[in-house]
């Protein structure tokens, strides 16, 4: 199932024919830059004593909660994160091409 | 004299007729006098021709002069000999006497010689002269083939290496240029060029008669042709050529010679001559100073030989033997380090033999190495390139992490979080922060799984939660799973991207527990499976799976993983009448409080239900409002021999989902509409008709009420069969039983598919056929009559494979389905066994 998943991933960030081992480590490299551009964009939506509640929630680890504040706070949250993650994707593909 | 080439029939004698016309031709020459006052009848054939050559006067003069002075003798026997006789053409060998003063042999002579010969490797010397040639030499090389190609056909016999790399190639060249050649032919006076070759083979002296008409100045080498000769080899001008010639001795001296042992020196020469000419082959750049020391040897050679110096011969072939010794080994290192220039042997003799793929042209080791060299650089360059990609893409990705930083920094509020934000993602497995990547939607074919709270949990989450915690949260989503399964039918198959959202999904899944012995978690409660038939449902892959009894979630005081005996499992009804829930099967639903997590696990699935095109919507779990499903501790549960829960496990149970999950102000009132319950010590299975229109009426009830949002309901279903007791009449889902049919299997069995028989495999016994009403009943028979063994058979849902054994009086499940060994036998994604089928069984045993 790794496998399949990381040559998916793989395949959709333009590094599929690196070595295994280096799409892995990008792949989880481009995680946390993926993640921290959803969360960037969801949180950027927040106000400021918003934002503090998120980071608790967000730090308590409890995804429904959170879930329900961004469900809450920030409607169409998943659109804005998902619109992030993507453009992250877009922006990685295009620095692979020469 | 000699016949043209392509009239009649050539053999392979035909070099040694033709050497007896040439020596013939050679002998009616006439003798010019200033030889003849010189030698008398008895002319060295090289001096002859190389008086031939010589047109200056003055350089002829100067020649004589120098035969004079080289042997007095000579002269005077000459002068004491009247010249009343034709003088013959003696045979001697080469006269040069240095590499200065000899007139040097070129290419072409040496080609001419081989022709004579009927040296097939002539072929390769002519074409190595057509490439690296004047155009005159070319053309010159072209006739010579031309007149001689029957000869070298013949000579080349069934050499295909021969035949097709030089033969084929000069003979292609000599048709284009055919009308040079032509016209070259006309000039020389139709004559083929071997006329002016010396064979190297030596005609008996005697036997050449003396040459009676003047030479002709076809049969020699013109003056312009020796000095561009000469010239091609870098050697000295005609001036010079005069002092090339050294004549022989004496008739003595040549008879000594003949008789002496290094006669055979001649052989030996032309050895090492080949020898030479394969280390360096034609054509190819020759070191000056190795080629002036192997001329100067091969001089050196020759006058020792018509010195007649027994221990000077010696020397000089010790010597040359060093010189040589030396050149092969120089050669062996320039192969060894892949230096040596192109020109050696071919590897590939046959081109029949090249592999596929591998040119004749390509057939020498020193050009394979010099490929496999193009390759070697060619990969490390993509190799570089790689690693600078992988490198840079690394870099890239750095900055735009500090990036995000520096925005977070402008937000103030969140600085802090997401400063330790990057610590705790570094400490992640790498299966976690693949399953990120997965979670985020990061792939096309998994972008159904996008879920920001799952992976920031996976991040966080992870790092701060308790394994108690993690189990928790883990046994809610996956309930939440088991509850969107509820009451999904369709006859969809699971497609590619669906499939792809599956791994995604129970990736997600895993990676959200995983914490420690995730893995073993997810296996330990079956969330694969679980999942995968979730996900079965969502997509219409196949119907719900059986789900009776009330089912107690076991987790461990100390809230950590849980022994794999307290394990959570479902406890069907059994002593008692079952409450009927609406499915399509007798199931007891236990509604436990509102799980947290579940709204994660619904997000996913909505995702996925978003982005499947083309598949049905499920119908979501419609909860009437009065409904029932709470779990009454003091219902009377009977155990199963399946069921795990330790006694006393509930009092945690309950402790450890309160303080995990919402409060009861949070869940939707939910009940349950009695259901009608089956008499106790129902007897058989005559009872499930009516059992079942009560619960197709529980079901209609159960689908036209409303869900509350959001969904409170946790249920906990498991794909692991019911407990049937065949004696209280329970009711199990009943597969509907095929029309009749007799399949015949590969085992040659006739099988009656709407007929319960217990069967006999190839290592257990099954029950197949009708209903699984039948099928208990005849499996009940049988254990009375063998209570000791165990069947292999359906489960009530006819969707997996479980073992049944008799116990108390009573058809009981011997344990969980059997499932398969999983991904490389570890079981992780394992699944459930298909009940057997006809191509289990191998005869009917009842």
């Amino acid at each position: 199932m790794q496998d399949e998943l990381t040559k998916a991933i793989a395949v959709d960030l333009g590094i599929a024919d690196l070595p295994v081992n280096q799409q892995q480590e990008l792949i989880a490299q481009f995680g946390e830059v993926a993640l921290k551009a959803a969360t960037l964009s969801v949180v950027g939506k927040l106000a400021d004593d918003k934002k503090e509640e998120f980071m608790k929630l967000a730090e308590a680890g409890d995804p429904a909660a959170l879930k329900e504040f961004l469900d809450r706070e920030v409607p169409g949250h998943e659109d804005l994160a998902k619109a992030a993650v993507a453009e992250e994707v877009q922006k990685f593909k295009a620095f692979q091409k020469p | 004299m000699a016949r043209k080439n392509g009239e009649g029939p050539a053999k392979r004698g035909t070099a040694d007729s033709l050497l007896a016309e040439l020596n013939e031709s050679l002998s009616t020459r006439a003798i010019p006098q200033e030889l003849a006052e010189r030698y008398g009848d008895k002319v060295p054939r090289n001096v002859l021709e190389t008086w031939g050559r010589l047109k200056n006067p003055e350089t002829k003069k100067s020649y004589l002069a120098r035969l004079d002075a080289d042997n007095p003798q000579r002269k005077a026997h000459v002068e004491a000999k009247p010249a009343t006789e034709p003088p013959p053409i003696a045979d001697a060998p080469e006269a040069e006497s240095s590499p200065v003063s000899r007139p040097p042999e070129s290419e072409l002579d040496k080609a001419r010689k081989e022709v004579a010969r009927g040296d097939k490797w002539v072929l390769r010397s002519l074409l190595n002269i057509y490439h690296t040639g004047s155009p005159e030499e070319k053309i010159e090389a072209l006739t010579l083939f031309a007149n001689n190609k029957q000869t070298l056909d013949d000579a080349i016999g069934d050499t295909q290496l021969v035949r097709l790399n030089y033969f084929n190639e000069l003979a292609r060249f000599a048709e284009a240029y055919a009308p040079e050649i032509a016209q070259r032919n006309a000039a020389q006076g139709a004559e083929p060029l071997l006329a002016s070759v010396q064979p190297e083979v030596a005609a008996p002296a005697d036997s050449v008669p003396a040459a009676e008409a003047p030479k002709t100045g076809s049969d020699f080498l013109s003056q312009a042709e020796v000095d561009a000769l000469l010239a091609g080899i870098g050697l000295s001008t005609p001036q010079s050529s005069a002092d090339a010639a050294t004549p022989l001795e004496t008739d003595k001296q040549s008879e000594d010679l003949k008789n002496s042992p290094w006669n055979l020196e001649g052989g030996l020469r032309e050895s090492y001559r080949l020898e030479f000419e394969k280390l360096y082959p034609p054509g190819q750049m020759i070191p000056p100073d190795i080629l002036e020391r192997y001329l100067a040897l091969r001089d050196k050679q020759i006058e020792s030989f018509e010195s007649g110096d027994r221990t000077e011969q010696e020397k000089v072939v010790a010597e040359m033997e060093h010189f040589m010794r030396e050149q092969r080994n120089a050669d062996y290192e320039r192969r060894s380090s892949g230096t040596q220039p192109a020109g050696e042997t071919p590897i590939i003799l046959n081109p029949d033999d090249a592999p596929h793929g591998i040119l004749n042209s390509e057939g020498t080791r020193l050009e394979k190495q010099g490929k496999l060299r193009d390759l070697v650089e060619k990969l490390t360059e993509t190799t570089r390139a790689v690693s600078e990609r992988f490198t840079a893409s690394k870099n890239y990705l750095n900055e735009r992490a500090k990036e995000m930083d520096s925005k977070a920094t402008e937000m103030g509020a969140v600085e802090r979080y997401f400063r330790s934000f990057g610590e705790k993602y570094n400490k992640l497995s790498p299966i976690h922060k693949l399953g990120i990547g997965v979670t985020l939607g990061v792939g096309t074919a998994v972008g159904a799984a996008f879920s920001l709270p799952i992976a920031l949990f996976g991040v966080s989450g992870l790092v701060i939660q308790r394994a108690a915690g993690a189990a928790s949260m883990f046994l809610k989503i996956e309930k939440d799973l088991q509850t969107k399964k509820v009451g999904e039918k369709s006859n969809q198959f699971i497609g590619r991207k669906e499939r792809a959202m599956l791994d995604a999904t129970l990736y997600t899944a895993v990676m959200g527990v995983a914490i420690n012995q995730g893995l073993e978690l997810a296996r330990e409660y079956n969330v694969v499976e679980r999942t995968h038939e979730w996900l079965g449902g969502l997509f219409g892959h196949h119907p719900v799976p059986i789900i009776e009894g009330g089912a107690k979630i076991a987790l461990s005081p100390a809230g950590g993983v849980p022994p794999q005996d307290s394990v959570a499992a479902v406890k069907p009804e059994v002593a008692q009448p079952a409450t009927v829930a609406g499915t399509d099967e007798a199931a007891k639903i236990e509604v436990q409080k509102p799980a947290a997590a579940a709204v994660a696990g619904e997000q996913i699935s909505q995702q996925i239900e978003k982005n499947i095109p083309g598949s049905e919507a499920p119908s979501s779990f419609e909860m009437p409002k009065h409904a029932d499903f709470s779990y009454h501790g003091d219902e009377d549960m009977s155990v199963s021999p399946h069921d795990v829960t330790p006694a006393g496990a509930n009092e945690f149970i309950d402790q450890d989902l309160d303080s995990a999950i919402p409060t009861d102000a949070e869940t939707p009132d939910a009940e349950v509409p009695a259901a009608e319950s089956v008499p106790a010590g129902a007897e058989e299975v005559q009872s499930i008709p009516e059992v079942t229109e009560e619960a197709e009426a529980v079901q209609t009830v159960a689908s036209e009420a409303q869900p509350p949002e959001p969904l409170p309901v946790e249920k906990v279903s498991s794909p692991v069969y019911e407990k049937v007791d065949v004696t209280l009449g329970q009711t199990p889902a009943e597969v509907p039983a095929p029309a009749q049919e007799i399949i015949t299997n590969n085992f040659g069995t006739k099988i009656p598919v709407a007929e319960p028989h217990i069967y006999a495999g190839t290592e257990q016994t099954f029950s197949y056929g009708g209903t699984h009403a039948d099928r208990m009943k005849a499996m009940l028979q049988y254990f009375r009559e063998n209570p000791k063994e165990t069947i292999i058979g359906a489960d009530p849902s006819g969707k997996y494979r479980v073992p049944w054994h008799f116990v108390d009086g009573e058809v009981t499940p011997a344990g969980m389905p059997v499932r398969t060994r999983g991904l490389f036998g570890s079981g992780f994604l394992s699944d459930f066994m298909k009940p057997p089928g006809p191509e289990d069984l191998q005869k009917i045993i009842k």
